[in-house]
């Protein structure tokens, strides 16, 4: 599994959880999220470690480029997650005003598993993330 | 220090274009479904408010409606139940009614079903009753669903069809976009990367007929040109680097030292003749001015020179170094050098450095020195020779007329110097002649000139010198030279020195008259007895009588240029035995004058000895001999004809040549040819005459020693002379008959002849007296005006 499917089952799944107001599978998915972004125990990465094969993190034509020199030595998919996970949290914290949100963020998220292309990831790295 | 940054990483994350062109479709779709669910969503969920708050007064006029049509039925409650049953169902499918419920007649209408999550709302209609004919107002309660609900329902319905729409268009565009767009792009991407990893042939897809297609075509072309100009290039430089090879190989390989500067004069190249030379590694030189290392002076001063490549820089133009330059080199060491400095021009004109070419020339000054030397000093003494004497002489005449100065020039003529050759040798009148050189030196000042002009001759310019004090300095000449003793093995010898002094002023500026005034004042000491000084004076009668000498020579030149130098022939009678008496002969020279008069050897002889002309008219009397000779035919007789040779003529090393030259092309048989050489000539050039006489004799020519006893030495050098014949000196012949001792000279040199096997010739016989006299001493020929005077050679013939 790479970053790129996941992000596109991570989508799916949002959106299905939002359409059959799943919340507690909500909860899960932010739960999930968090405990990948803090420990960088990644889906992807535990799969491949369960699979043995090397992990192409950008499949296809996708090129986010490698940054020289990171001013920060923190994963750019481990920042993702946790800003992911932070942002459908404080959009459930205002459902009412933000209800929108969190459709945004799962149809964003399944997107950038179709195209490969995740504004949020290359912006991460634009940063200075690893 | 953050916008450095930011440079940075923008520099460092790229993005591929496909990344790009996906994200730009794509992420462009989700903002327009974005834009597009905010609309609809909010225009949905106004018409669902709308709906939501019409349903009831929809109801209400449906409800009026249906009484109204069915006023006749009102109160038939199962028939109207079936007609709202009806109603309701239409309602309760297209609004959000779910159940209703109202009371009419003491019955009870209720459609649907209720619960507590329903919305309950009231409406109210009038209803026209037949029987009472009045109106009545019935209260209806409708439970419609929650409006939350339904928005909520609403925007999961409108946010996946938008959503559902915008992915699908999105990923249709994106393939689109990608089939047209990005995969060509990759390709030419694909197509550039091949070639630049080395496989030149690897081109773009040129069959595409939109705008790609044309660019890769385009992109093909200036490859292809791109690759072509490469090779070219690649052949140019490697016939560069060949030709470069060529230049440094032969620029190592030549003798000459090289040096190449840049505009600046910083040095770019030395070859190793060059680094030799400058005592410098080229590693050491470059990047260094040239004017910085290399040191010129001026040879002779040792004075600095200017580099002449900066020169050459300025002046854009070929500089050569001046003659005298020399290079100093590092360690000091001074090398005389040659060198041209040539400015190295670029294409287009512009100079672009100097490059120098210089060679050590030590030998070749050196030699020139030598030389220059050699042409201005006389090799034997050291001093000036005549010609560099003359120059100097004429030096000072310029200042002369300039400046009004009065110079002098002496003559000076040893006197007893041939004594010294005669008895000990050449090499001994040489080492006279240079320990006299130093004598004669020390008793001039430092500017005056002395040079040796000949033999035994001395010139002495004194410059700034009135005549007066020049008598004086020529009398210290004389007596240091008078008092001077020669010393050669156990002989000593005084030697005396005849000098002839004149003054030099603007009234005697020709230089051939000063050095003939000197020489004729010279003549005239030697003439009033030798070891003295005489100062030219122009009515000097003896003086006027030399230079009545030094006028034959002039005569004698044009003489021979106008061919009126005369032969005259004598015979020489055999008068031993021998029946043909006229087979020998003895070629005499007379000068016809410009009357055509005849003038005797006596006039004009002496002063051609003098005059160094004697070899030329020897030469002269040769080829006219042989040219008569060579169209006689002697074959098969005896005929000699004698010629006269000077003291001179045996001293020119070319005449023997000369002679066989002269033999061959007039095909004369030099068995017909007698040389005569006087017995002073052959003394003096013994050596050379000794030379000449085998040389001419192997080719079966004669020779005879002419006034053979008239030297002190005659019968010890006869023995080492090979003659054939000796001629007895007139003088004895003449007076033989009255003076006892000629007599017996002659009968001397008659025997001694006869032993020697060597025939003697007697002259000057005038008498039949003298001849018998003769005839009974055993001479073999006799020669004189009583046996025949000499006669001209008018004809090709010798009689």
């Amino acid at each position: 599994m790479t970053d790129r499917t996941y992000r596109g089952l991570l989508g799916a799944v949002i959106l299905l959880a939002l359409y059959f107001e799943l919340n507690w599978l909500m909860f899960a998915l932010i739960g999930l999220l968090f405990a990948e972004g803090i420990s960088n125990q990644r889906i992807p990465k535990l799969v491949y470690l369960l699979r043995n094969y090397l992990v192409k993190e950008e499949v296809g034509y996708v090129n986010y480029g490698q940054v020289a020199e990171p001013k920060f030595n923190v994963d750019s998919e481990q920042v993702w997650r946790l800003a992911v996970g932070f942002f459908l949290l404080v959009s459930f914290s205002y459902v009412d005003a933000l209800w929108w949100f969190p459709w945004f963020m799962g149809f964003a998220i399944f997107g950038a598993g179709l195209s490969g292309v995740c504004p949020v990831l290359f912006a991460i790295r634009w940063i200075g993330f690893r | 220090m953050m916008q450095e940054n930011k440079v940075i990483q923008a520099k460092t994350v790229k993005i591929s274009l496909p990344a790009k062109i996906t994200g730009i479709v794509f992420w462009g779709m989700v903002l327009v479904g974005v834009l597009l669910a905010a609309y609809l969503l909010g225009e949905k969920e106004q018409q669902l408010i709308n709906r939501y708050y019409a349903d009831v007064h929809h109801l209400e006029q449906e409800l009026d409606a249906i009484y109204r049509q069915e006023k006749d039925h009102v109160m038939d409650y199962p028939y109207m139940h079936q007609k709202f049953q009806s109603l309701f169902l239409h309602v309760s499918h297209e609004h959000f009614v779910e159940a209703l419920m109202f009371e009419f007649d003491g019955h009870v209408y209720q459609y649907g079903e209720m619960n507590d999550q329903q919305v309950h709302r009231r409406g109210q209609i009038y209803i026209q009753t037949a029987t009472a004919g009045a109106h009545e107002l019935i209260e209806i309660n409708v439970y419609m669903q929650g409006l939350d609900d339904q928005i909520v329902q609403s925007r999961k319905q409108m946010l996946l069809i938008i959503g559902g729409l915008v992915f699908a268009f999105g990923m249709i565009l994106q393939q689109i976009l990608q089939r047209v767009l990005s995969r060509p792009i990759l390709d030419m991407v694909a197509s550039a990367q091949e070639f630049t990893h080395e496989n030149q042939a690897a081109r773009f897809n040129e069959r595409r007929s939109d705008e790609l297609g044309y660019l890769a075509k385009f992109v093909n072309e200036a490859l292809d040109s791109s690759l072509q100009q490469q090779r070219e290039l690649e052949t140019s430089r490697k016939a560069l680097i060949k030709e470069k090879i060529q230049a440094e190989i032969t620029l190592h390989s030549i003798m000459d030292g090289v040096i190449t500067t840049d505009e600046d004069d910083t040095v770019v190249y030395l070859n190793p003749v060059a680094e030799r030379l400058m005592g410098l590694t080229a590693s050491q030189a470059k990047e260094m001015p040239l004017s910085s290392i290399l040191h010129l002076v001026h040879e002779d001063t040792g004075d600095m020179l200017s580099s002449p490549t900066l020169a050459c820089l300025e002046s854009k133009q070929v500089e050569v170094l001046e003659n005298h330059a020399a290079l100093v080199r590092n360690d000091g060491k001074t090398i005389p050098i040659e060198a041209t400095i040539a400015p190295m021009r670029n294409d287009e004109g512009d100079v672009m450095g100097a490059v120098m070419v210089f060679q050590d020339v030590s030998q070749e000054r050196k030699l020139n020195r030598q030389l220059s030397y050699q042409a201005s000093h006389d090799v034997l003494t050291g001093l000036y020779n005549r010609h560099k004497f003359e120059e100097q002489v004429e030096s000072a005449l310029m200042n002369v007329d300039v400046e009004d100065r009065h110079h002098a020039l002496c003559y000076i003529d040893l006197d007893q110097f041939k004594i010294v050759n005669d008895t000990c040798g050449h090499v001994a009148g040489d080492e006279l002649l240079r320990q006299l050189s130093e004598i004669l030196k020390y008793c001039i000042r430092e500017g005056d000139v002395l040079a040796r002009l000949g033999g035994d001759e001395f010139g002495l310019l004194l410059e700034n010198c009135v005549l007066k004090q020049a008598a004086q300095v020529a009398e210290k000449l004389r007596q240091s030279v008078k008092d001077f003793r020669f010393i050669w093995d156990d002989k000593t010898f005084e030697i005396g020195a005849s000098v002839g002094v004149v003054g030099i002023s603007r009234e005697n500026m020709d230089l051939s008259n000063i050095l003939a005034s000197a020489d004729m004042a010279c003549y005239a000491a030697k003439d009033m007895g030798r070891n003295r000084v005489h100062v030219y004076e122009p009515s000097d009668v003896m003086l006027a009588e030399r230079h009545g000498q030094m006028h034959w020579a002039g005569r004698i030149t044009r003489a021979l240029e106008e061919h009126r130098m005369v032969l005259f022939e004598q015979p020489v009678v055999a008068i031993k035995g021998i029946e043909k008496s006229a087979d020998h002969c003895e070629v005499l020279l007379r000068m016809k004058g410009e009357n055509n008069e005849v003038i005797g050897p006596d006039a004009f002889i002496p002063a051609a000895e003098r005059y160094n002309l004697m070899p030329r008219v020897d030469r002269w009397v040769i080829s006219q001999v042989f040219q008569n000779l060579g169209q006689t035919s002697c074959i098969g007789t005896d005929k000699v004809v004698a010629i006269n040779l000077s003291g001179t003529s045996l001293a020119d090393e070319g005449l023997l040549s000369f002679v066989l030259s002269e033999a061959e092309s007039l095909q004369v048989d030099l068995t017909h040819v007698c040389f005569e050489i006087t017995e002073t000539a052959a003394i003096s050039n013994l050596s050379k005459a000794t030379q000449f006489i085998n040389g001419l004799r192997s080719k079966g020519c004669r020779f005879s020693l002419d006034d053979f006893g008239s030297g002190l030495s005659s019968f010890t050098y006869l023995k080492n002379l090979p003659v054939d014949y000796i001629k007895i000196d007139g003088s004895f012949v003449v007076d033989m008959l009255d003076d006892p001792i000629d007599r017996t000279m002659v009968e001397a040199i008659v025997q001694v002849g006869h032993v020697m096997g060597v025939q003697v010739i007697a002259e000057w016989v005038e008498d039949e007296a003298t001849l018998e006299l003769l005839k009974k001493m055993g001479v073999d020929y006799a020669q004189g005006y009583y046996l025949g005077r000499p006669k001209e050679v008018s004809i090709v013939n010798f009689s």
